[in-house]
């Protein structure tokens, strides 16, 4: 556990309602995609996480280390959300998508792989947030769908020497991984000269 | 979902794939873990391609936690008033009530923050570096904040930034061992009070990492064929590799010889017995009847005079002090609270015995006051406890 995440379970278990921010800013956004995903709407996709939250607030539960409290919140998730379309008879969700598809048996199956997709996304972007501000801002313009040039021109900085320098070596990476890998390179190794050699 | 499925760990390992930063081993699981999940390749196999990794991002940036928080502290601060849970909160709000009337009244306001202080919790700090350092000579040095240097021998004896260390002043012929076996008497003692810790680099380069309320007794410069110290409560030691010269932990109990490790040695002689934790590396730990077991990393030696137990454990649970957390796995209640009382140099009195035997699992930051301690305690509802001059009475939950 890095020292963040020991942050967030410490103030999860003693009810640290200010440390409870890290908690949020952690896990809100993906905990609200993986329901979305669900649901396959945007409505009450956010009550219903902010409802599990409020229950862990008031529960006694206490949680030995994070992957505990992870596969907790995402589980609190799925449940929900099924009981949500139980209760007020949506249709269109994932769920019917898969029976349609006759791959009922799967669901469970189904909803762990967007389960573990969200995560993945969401460690991603703990690391980003751990990155020195410029390299963070450069990835996070990327997510925003701006292009190379775009973030060049609004940091200021000239992108053209680093495509250039860069495309050797990363090459045989790019053909491999495809476009959107590529920035994620850009935090594996430092943003400094010797990325380029 | 099914319990069996782990979330966090799965990921973890997916995303070193997907930024290529991973062993061969994880690999090899990486690539089994989709092979036993269709769905999770076919999800995993979507980031891979043009465009995919951003639109999982941005699916996530749609929402905004700010807000979502702000509305929890309003919901949450509404009920905190009522809950019991939220006690400090409640505090808080007495706090400013109390403020409020000040300015208003003006006058009840000193009988209101006199009841006020009454109520308001005790707090009990945890422990700090401190020791007390004993030389050859005899003589006595205390070990707390302010630097220290001295030369004893050839020796230079150092504490700086918390850590005590013996640097040999010039290199002597290794080989040299005349006097074998003969365990010179130039030994330190170094005595950790209650409510301490402190760390030492012996002359060899040997870490020990000591507890509250334990003594470690050591040579300023190892001789002969063996490097031994001798410990008295905790220790975790990180041994500086020589084969040559095996290092040994003599406790009450036995003991530990080892070829170059990290373990964590407990012989606090209320136990009734040396419990040794193995990080990574061997050791062999011995009763004084030579009776031994070799320990393999992961495993735990427990050593009581004449016999040895061995079994399996959670390292973290012995071993999260060195990196200020304290971690435990269905422990009773009494044993969290023998730790603590070092810690936090307190007396424990259970107010009804059959607390001692509650059993816990947990994980809580060893520099925190006791207070948060206690309260993560009091919020299960089992037990609810009062401070006063340093003694904590634990009382059952109402």
């Amino acid at each position: 556990m890095n020292y963040k995440e020991e942050q967030i379970l410490a103030a999860v278990n003693l009810k640290d309602q200010q440390g409870w921010e890290l908690l949020y800013d952690r896990y809100y956004a993906a905990l609200c995609s993986f329901v979305a995903n669900i649901l396959k709407q945007q409505e009450d996709v956010e009550d219903l996480v902010q409802e599990i939250f409020i229950t862990i607030w008031e529960n006694k539960r206490i949680f030995t280390d994070i992957k505990e409290l992870t596969n907790y919140l995402y589980r609190a998730c799925y449940n929900n959300a099924l009981l949500y379309i139980r209760n007020n008879q949506i249709h269109d969700t994932i769920l019917d998508t898969l029976r349609q598809k006759n791959e009922e048996e799967d669901e469970e199956e189904i909803l762990y792989a967007l389960a573990v997709k969200e995560e993945i996304i969401r460690q991603l972007y703990m690391e980003i947030e751990e990155l020195p501000a410029e390299q963070r801002r450069i990835i996070l313009l990327r997510i925003e769908g701006y292009s190379w040039e775009e973030i060049a021109e609004r940091l200021g900085i000239s992108i053209n020497t680093v495509k250039t320098q860069r495309s050797r070596s990363f090459k045989f990476l790019r053909n491999k991984l495809g476009d959107s890998v590529y920035w994620i390179l850009l935090f594996i190794s430092p943003w400094s000269e010797n990325l380029f050699k | 979902m099914k319990h069996s499925f782990n979330i966090y760990e799965n990921a973890e390992l997916l995303k070193k794939q997907l930024t290529e930063n991973i062993t061969e081993e994880e690999e090899l699981k990486a690539e089994q873990l989709l092979s036993q999940h269709p769905a999770l390749k076919e999800n995993i196999e979507e980031l891979y391609k043009k465009g995919g990794l951003e639109k999982a991002f941005q699916n996530q940036i749609r929402f905004s936690s700010k807000e979502a928080y702000r509305h929890f502290i309003r919901k949450t601060q509404k009920t905190s008033a009522t809950a019991k849970c939220c006690r400090r909160n409640l505090y808080r709000w007495w706090y400013s009530a109390a403020a409020v009337i000040l300015i208003i009244t003006g006058i009840c306001t000193f009988e209101i923050l006199q009841s006020e202080s009454k109520k308001a919790p005790i707090i009990l700090a945890p422990g700090v570096q401190k020791g007390m350092l004993e030389l050859t000579d005899g003589r006595k040095i205390g070990i707390e904040k302010q630097e220290v240097s001295i030369i004893e021998g050839d020796i230079q004896v150092d504490y700086k930034q918390g850590v005590l260390s013996y640097t040999p002043a010039k290199q002597q012929p290794v080989n040299q061992q005349a006097e074998e076996e003969t365990e010179t008497s130039e030994y330190n003692k170094f005595v950790i009070p209650r409510g301490g810790e402190n760390t030492v680099v012996l002359s060899d380069g040997t870490t020990v990492r000591l507890n509250s309320d334990s003594k470690l007794i050591y040579p300023i410069r190892f001789k002969g064929k063996r490097r031994m110290v001798i410990l008295e409560g905790e220790g975790f030691f990180e041994v500086k590799q020589d084969k040559e010269h095996p290092f040994i932990v003599r406790t009450q109990y036995g003991d530990i010889t080892v070829l170059g490790t990290a373990f964590n040695v407990n012989a606090y002689s209320e136990n009734d017995a040396c419990y040794t934790t193995l990080v990574r590396g061997k050791v062999r730990v011995s009763t004084p009847m030579d009776e031994s077991q070799e320990l393999e990393p992961g495993e735990q030696g427990i050593l009581q005079l004449n016999k040895i137990e061995k079994r399996t454990v959670h390292v973290e649970d012995y071993t999260g002090w060195v990196h200020g957390i304290f971690s435990f796995h269905e422990e009773t209640l009494e044993n969290i609270m023998s730790t603590l009382k070092r810690w936090y140099d307190i007396e424990i009195i259970f107010e009804d015995p059959s607390l001692s035997q509650l059993t816990y699992t947990g994980t809580v930051k060893r520099y925190e006051n006791i207070n948060s301690f206690l309260d993560a305690f009091e919020m299960t509802g089992d037990l609810s406890y009062k401070i006063s001059n340093r003694k904590v009475h634990i009382f059952k939950g109402e």
